[in-house]
């Protein structure tokens, strides 16, 4: 069932779970920063934080993953532009999922708030308080989001274009 | 021995007897301190959904120093309310106000020892009252002297000193978000004191 068939039930776990929490961060990410403050915002800027550590975890679990079990060849279907330019984008969307969820750890610390994870696990501040840094982080995490929403735009327009143009079962490969 | 080095020795074994430092053996002393080479951060919110930290950027205050008699000192300090400042905007904008500081009708909070008590070498037990929100209540605060300067000038540091004490915000009538950020707030200031 393996190789050219399609990606492992652990890498299919890892990818929908994570894809699902990282649409969700963004669009509650852009939401909550708009709120006047409030006991929901305190929230909801608490559980972001903490499910972005969740999606930090999946991310280095994936990448764990994805060494002892690489991704299957692509079938030969795909033309080879596309078979470059896969991996890349497979590859920008590791990082940033990676880098998007440290520069929130790295501008809460910043910022002068300490993590509690899930109101249990308190985790140590990355950098010491600092207004300028705080700010540079604030800055990279906005900019992060957007380059990712960029990169997933693409990613699925990729999707469709195999799958519903093409029907080259590209979708089924990372289907569960 | 030279004459300077003896006199060193002599000034620093009195002082090393007395935990502040003193122009020539001076009995008592009259030292500043505050925000202009010191900084007060509080934290607040251990352990519950995140623990945040803010700070004072204009508060002032006095110590005299009795060096026969520890106990005979005393230390007071006036904080601008008005001053506090998060790194986040919005919740500046909140502490000023009034379910919070309430700067307007507030705008010191002040602390006066009642008692000071000599721990160790470096360290003394400073008990105090706080003024804040117009209710005073009891504060104890501990203070380390980290460094020292024998027989500095007049304007010059002639010590550091880190003190740390905490209280409960609802005894200061501050309730709100008590439940999501908690009560005790955690207080440490840093600072010079100069002549
Ligand atoms: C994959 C994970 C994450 C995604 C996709 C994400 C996404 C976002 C987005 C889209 C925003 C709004 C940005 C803006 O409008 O400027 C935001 C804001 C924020 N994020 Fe994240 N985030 C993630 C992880 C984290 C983590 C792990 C933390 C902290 C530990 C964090 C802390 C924050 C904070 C504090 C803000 C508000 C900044 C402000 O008030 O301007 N985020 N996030
Ligand atoms: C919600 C819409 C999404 C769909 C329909 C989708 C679909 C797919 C499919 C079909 C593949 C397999 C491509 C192949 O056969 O090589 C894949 C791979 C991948 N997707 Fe998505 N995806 C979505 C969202 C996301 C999001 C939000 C992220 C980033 C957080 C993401 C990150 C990845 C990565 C990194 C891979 C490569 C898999 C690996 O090597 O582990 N996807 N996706």
């Amino acid at each position: 069932m393996r190789g050219a068939e399609g990606y492992t039930p652990a890498a299919k776990v890892l990818h929908w779970t994570s894809a699902l929490l990282v649409l969700g961060l963004l669009a509650v990410g852009l939401w909550m920063t708009g709120l006047p403050l409030s006991r929901l915002k305190f929230v909801v800027y608490a559980c972001h934080k903490w499910i972005g550590l969740v999606v930090l975890v999946l991310a280095i679990l994936r990448l764990i993953w994805r060494r002892h079990s690489p991704p299957p060849a692509l079938p030969t279907t795909v033309t080879p532009w596309e078979r470059r330019l896969a991996p890349v984008g497979h590859w920008a969307l590791l990082l940033l999922v990676l880098a998007q969820p440290i520069s929130g750890w790295l501008m809460s610390s910043a910022g002068g708030v300490a993590v509690v994870w899930f109101g249990i696990l308190p985790l140590p501040d990355m950098v010491p308080r600092n207004q300028q840094l705080f700010a540079v982080l604030r800055e990279m995490h906005h900019l992060l989001a957007f380059a990712l929403m960029a990169v997933i735009t693409l990613h699925i327009a990729a999707v469709v274009r195999h799958d519903v143009l093409r029907h080259d079962g590209i979708l089924r490969r990372m289907w569960l | 021995m030279p004459a300077s080095l003896a006199r060193a020795l002599l000034v620093a074994a009195a002082c090393a007897a007395s935990l502040l430092p003193s122009p020539g053996g001076a009995a008592s002393d009259h030292l500043t301190i505050g925000s202009e080479r010191g900084s007060m951060d509080f934290f607040i919110g251990d352990s519950l959904i995140f623990r945040t930290t803010g700070g004072f950027k204009s508060w002032e205050g006095t110590i005299k120093v009795d060096e026969l008699d520890i106990t005979k000192s005393s230390v007071e300090v006036v904080v601008h309310t008005s001053s506090i400042e998060m790194l986040d905007k919005q919740q500046t904008m909140m502490l000023r106000e009034p379910e919070f500081f309430d700067v307007e009708k507030f705008p010191e909070m002040t602390y006066r020892s009642t008692a000071i008590e000599r721990l160790n070498a470096d360290t003394l037990k400073v008990e105090g009252e706080i003024t804040l929100r117009g209710i005073t209540r009891p504060m104890t605060l501990e203070a380390k002297m980290i460094d020292r300067i024998l027989d500095a000038a007049p304007g010059k540091r002639t010590a550091t000193f880190r003190a740390e004490g905490s209280l409960k915000r609802s005894e200061f009538g501050m309730i709100k978000y008590i439940d999501l950020v908690g009560d005790k707030v955690d207080i440490a200031i840093h600072t010079d004191a100069w002549r």
